[in-house]
């Protein structure tokens, strides 16, 4: 159990520096972009903006300050462990490498700009901000994949293989082959791991059931679509779609998936942990008819499940996991806030949009 | 052998003593370590925390000393 | 001691504001607090004007980037004092820096990327290398470089086919390992067939190698040696932009800190004006001045301002005194001590402040610990050198207090006979008092220390109880009185069992001790039941404590007598005498840091505890950074 004392003494107390609903207002109140730098720099995100503003223009100012604010707090956090929880850390923060691949290919595909691009990674995993900026330079997703194989990184491995299989693959197929990779072999690895890597399990595990239940709430929401959306992924069966397997078993996944409607296959899931977060779901995109309201749902008892790992691990690795949670959450809501504010949403709408752990 | 005996004791009466409190205090030592880091102003704080265990390995050396006087 | 203070109120015409804040930040002598609470809704919290707000935010902007500027340039803030802060001449002239630095940044951050990623270009290369045939570097031909996933094992099959049907089997195909995912294929054909290979591979959707554009050239030896001379001439770049960086931090370092510290000052002036209070025609600071400034404040306001600011001095009510901001005052000699005492807790303006106390315990337990001559004056001596290489501050302080702490070894040195542990007794020296090496005067020595920890304790009791009449507060009178009489009830049963005392005080020293613990029990409420004798065994361990000192002194002597042994063992002097200094100087370092430590904690837990809370507010007076303005 050693090697736990000083990181979680830290990371206690960089918890306690994270925003909390007031400075949110505050932030979205703000009447411009100019008065949201000002406010953000009354908070802990202050050192962040002094070295990020002499450079760029305010927009890019605040999106850079934020993800150089994470890098700093996730290499802290790195620095703390030594190599047996050093390493279940890294494996949890391997998931944000393929966060921000997709991301990138979805950027390019889309011929977004870079700085928008970049705007929705969180370069905290091993791909570092030069990978990043040099694969986002290229000139289309397979030059991006081509990269990515010419500098050896591991991530190269399934696209190539995608790509093999399918010569012309699509991006939701190499996207499919991203999340597949790793959850395979993460999973792999957290199982032989020490006794750190117990708690990890359960949060990859919670990982994978969330990209599957997406599927699932995809494929059965609008049943007369099914049969192309398999088409996109050159599938025959819902089966192959899936990743993992998490905690929930394949087989009432399938069971789920081959429902003919949302509220049959919500219903299909209601003995699962996740009954609750999707029934909620449902009842948003009963509402409103976007699925976007039901992976909200998904997502908040994700974060509020992460965080819990604090008081779930107070003297272990689940310090660190939940402070993680927390930390990126923060960040993706500063972004919402950035977002916000420039295109003059009230504050009220903004803060609606802000995903909170309690 | 008796003398050998007691003298036995006494050291394990401060050895245990002090291996007590140094495992006690590599931990509060770490933690304090990670909380003065953030903030600097609880040193006084940590070195009071850090202190607390040693009153064991303080109590050994006095039973060690009484087992000298007294059975030696 | 605590300096004595007044509680103020500032009032003037509200058109006079910040020519009076700018005033109190010259003087450095007002603690400012938020006007207004306290006075029945006369006075409101004062309204900044909305022109006042866009200045503040102005301010803070620029303060932002001025001080990334100086993390950038890594300049030292204390090279403000070298200019003349006029702030247009400072503000123009980090307005042309700006472009500068910015571009400067830009670079250093293209070129660390590259500094990342060409070497894991490179590195590709070199894995590729052995495939390349001899006609690769023929400028006839053509190459391609492909990256295959191992998972798909036919597919090199399938390219080496459609190659040789292209190029009627005029291709070169070589094929090699990249890692344990990935292996790389390598086709060279004459070029006529390029664009017809080219859509093929596009066909099969084949990963080709990518390098930067610059080292895309067709030869593989080439394409590397100009990646190494790039990396080369990155690294020089690098430097180059740092030695640029470090330049101009030395060209522009004091205007940038003179400009820092002129905007913070300014972003304070504003900061301030959120805790002053305001009537319809006047705005009020309120705050604290030491008495020794009361005068000085009052005639530099007059002098500038007339008959336009009032200065009022408020009554000092109970409430006032327990949260006045608190400045310690205190002799020479104990002031380096005071840091020690702000470490635990700043005193209460109203409760005592044990810097004094502290001032003569501490060094008094060092020296009872180290208690040699010899290492007491190679301290002694030591500390009088560094301390004049010091900057008042901390370590200064630091070294005063080991100062201090060596005379009192010398002195315990002479009472227990010890130079360089036994040297002293070879010598001739004999020890005033005992030796407390000796296992016969091992007895002596814990029983003086056990005296003078019950004294310590008894006088912190003592200190405590007093506070406890003084407050009337019924809950330290109990709690304290609880623990007084505990410890008296203590020494009388040890006196009876040592047989000092008759042994007819046994019955009253237990009975004292059971009203002590009931005493003690009531202070802590209902779980007082059973945390009660608890704490009153405590108290036991709390006068053992002082057994330390014995402890850490033994093993010093001990570790001396070791040194002068294992030195007399040795059967070169020369050796003997180098192994004797080194063990003596361990023994010293550790002699310094120990007994420190030791002492400290004797006081922070076992002499505070009974009678100091601390938990004051530290005067902290609204003072510019700069000593002018305007």
């Amino acid at each position: 159990m050693a090697g736990y004392e000083y990181a979680n003494a830290r990371l206690h107390a960089m918890k306690g520096r994270l925003l909390g609903r007031d400075d949110y207002r505050a932030l979205a109140e703000a009447p411009g972009l100019e008065r949201l730098l000002a406010a953000l720099s009354h908070t802990p995100y202050r050192e962040a903006i002094e070295a990020t503003l002499i450079r760029v223009s305010l927009l890019e100012a605040l999106n850079h300050a934020l993800s150089a604010d994470l890098c700093t707090a996730v290499g802290q956090m790195r620095r703390f462990f030594d190599p047996p929880q050093g390493r279940a850390l890294a494996l949890a923060l391997q998931h944000y490498d393929i966060h921000n691949l997709k991301a990138l290919l979805r950027g390019l595909q889309n011929r977004a700009p870079l700085a928008e691009i970049r705007a929705a990674q969180l370069p905290i995993g091993d791909l570092s901000e030069a990978v990043l900026t040099e694969l986002a330079g290229a000139a289309d997703v397979r030059g991006a994949i081509d990269l990515l194989a010419s500098l050896r990184l591991p991530q190269a491995s399934p696209l190539l293989a995608v790509r093999a299989a399918h010569p012309g693959a699509q991006l939701p197929e190499l996207e499919l082959a991203l999340d597949r990779w790793y959850f395979a072999q993460a999973l792999a690895a957290a199982r032989e791991g020490p006794a750190e890597t117990a708690l990890l399990r359960d949060a990859l595990a919670l990982e994978a059931d969330l990209v599957n239940l997406l599927t699932v709430v995809r494929l059965t929401a609008f049943p007369a679509e099914r049969a192309l959306y398999l088409q996109r992924y050159r599938v025959s069966s819902p089966h192959e779609l899936l990743v993992g397997p998490g905690r929930l078993p394949l087989a009432a996944l399938e069971e789920a998936a081959a429902q003919v409607s949302l509220v049959s296959a919500v219903q299909a899931l209601a003995g699962t942990p996740y009954g609750e977060p999707l029934a909620a779901g449902l009842e948003a995109f009963q509402r409103s008819g976007r699925l976007s309201d039901v992976e909200r749902h998904l997502r908040r008892y994700r974060l509020r499940w992460r965080a819990g790992l604090v008081a779930r691990d107070p003297l272990g690795i689940g310090v660190a996991l939940g402070y993680l949670a927390l930390k990126v959450n923060e960040v993706e809501n500063l972004r919402r806030v950035i977002y916000g504010v420039n295109a003059g949403l009230a504050p009220g709408t903004i803060l609606d949009d802000l995903e909170f752990a309690a | 052998m008796e003398n050998g005996l007691t003298a036995i004791g006494a050291g394990l009466a401060i050895g245990l003593a002090a291996l007590g409190t140094g495992i006690a205090q590599s931990r509060i030592g770490a933690a304090g370590a990670g909380a003065v880091a953030e903030k600097p102003e609880l040193a006084g704080v940590i070195i009071l925390l850090v202190a607390i265990p040693e009153t064991m390995v303080i109590l050994g050396f006095a039973t060690a000393a009484m087992i000298l006087l007294l059975g030696g | 001691m605590t300096h004595k203070m007044v509680h103020l109120q500032i009032i003037g015409l509200k058109a006079d504001v910040l020519p009076v804040i700018h005033t109190l930040g010259e003087l450095g002598c007002l603690h400012i607090d938020r006007a207004g609470e306290d006075t029945g809704g006369m006075i409101h919290p004062l309204t900044v004007d909305a022109v006042l707000l866009r200045r503040q935010e102005e301010l803070n902007l620029q303060l932002l980037q001025v001080s990334g500027m100086v993390d950038y340039l890594r300049i030292d803030p204390a090279l403000a004092g070298l200019v003349e802060p006029d702030s247009a001449g400072l503000a123009e002239q980090i307005d042309q820096l700006l472009p500068h630095l910015q571009a400067l940044v830009n670079r250093r951050d293209r070129l660390r990327a590259e500094q990342e990623l060409l070497p894991r270009f490179e590195e590709t290369m070199r894995k590729l290398l052995p495939l390349f045939p001899a006609t690769a570097s023929d400028a006839d031909y053509v190459s391609f470089g492909l990256l295959l996933s191992r998972e798909h094992a036919e597919v090199p099959g399938i390219i080496q086919r459609h190659a040789a049907e292209i190029t009627g089997g005029r291709a070169e195909v070589t094929l090699g390992p990249i890692d344990a995912a990935t292996q790389a294929m390598l086709i060279t054909a004459p070029r006529a067939f390029a664009e017809a290979i080219g859509a093929m591979l596009d066909r099969q959707d084949v990963a080709r190698l990518r390098l930067p554009t610059e080292f895309d050239s067709t030869s593989p030896d080439a394409a590397i040696a100009s990646l190494r001379r790039r990396l080369n001439t990155v690294q020089e770049e690098c430097t180059a932009v740092e030695r640029e960086l470090e330049a101009l931090g030395r060209q522009y370092g004091p205007a940038l800190a003179a400009r820092q510290s002129v905007l913070q000052d300014e972003l304070q002036t504003y900061n301030i004006l959120s805790r002053l209070g305001e009537t319809e025609q006047t705005f009020v600071v309120q705050g604290w001045t030491p008495q020794a400034d009361l005068e000085r404040l009052q005639t530099t306001l007059h002098e500038r301002f007339g008959e336009r600011v009032i200065v009022h001095t408020l009554p000092l009510t109970e409430a006032d005194r327990r949260r006045a901001p608190v400045a310690l005052t205190n002799p020479a000699v104990a002031r380096p001590f005071e840091g020690l005492v702000h470490m635990y807790s700043t005193p209460r303006y109203d409760g005592i402040d044990p810097t004094r106390l502290m001032a003569l315990f501490l060094p008094f337990f060092f020296g009872m610990m180290l208690g040699d001559i010899g290492y007491g004056a190679v301290l002694l001596g030591g500390m009088l050198l560094l301390r004049r290489r010091f900057k008042p501050g901390m370590l200064r302080n630091l070294t005063t207090i080991l100062a201090y702490g060596a005379g009192w070894s010398i002195l315990f040195g002479l009472l227990f006979g010890e130079l360089f542990g036994p040297l002293g007794e070879e010598l001739g020296l004999h020890p005033l008092l005992f030796d407390r090496a000796s296992p016969a005067h091992l007895i002596d020595l814990l029983a003086m220390t056990l005296a003078v920890g019950v004294v310590h304790i008894l006088l912190g009791l003592l200190l405590g109880l007093w506070e406890g009449v003084r407050g009337r507060d019924r809950h330290h009178l109990l709690e304290r009185g609880g623990r007084l009489l505990g410890l008296v009830a203590l020494l009388l049963v040890v006196g009876v069992l040592v047989d000092l005392l008759p042994e007819g005080l046994m019955t009253p020293a237990l009975a004292l001790l059971v009203v002590g613990t009931v005493l003690l029990s009531a202070s802590l409420g209902k779980i007082g039941i059973v945390i009660g004798p608890i704490e009153m065994i405590g108290l036991l361990g709390n006068v053992l404590s002082y057994l330390r000192i014995a402890a850490i002194g033994l093993s010093s002597v001990y570790l001396a007598r070791v040194a002068g042994e294992i030195a007399g063992a040795v059967g070169s002097i020369i050796v003997g005498i180098i192994i004797a200094v080194l063990l003596h100087v361990l023994n010293l370092v550790l002699g310094a840091f120990s007994p420190t430590i030791q002492s400290l904690r004797l006081h922070y837990v076992e002499f505070f505890r009974n009678f100091y809370e601390g938990g004051g507010r530290a005067y902290e007076p609204f003072r510019y950074r700069l000593a002018t303005h305007e």
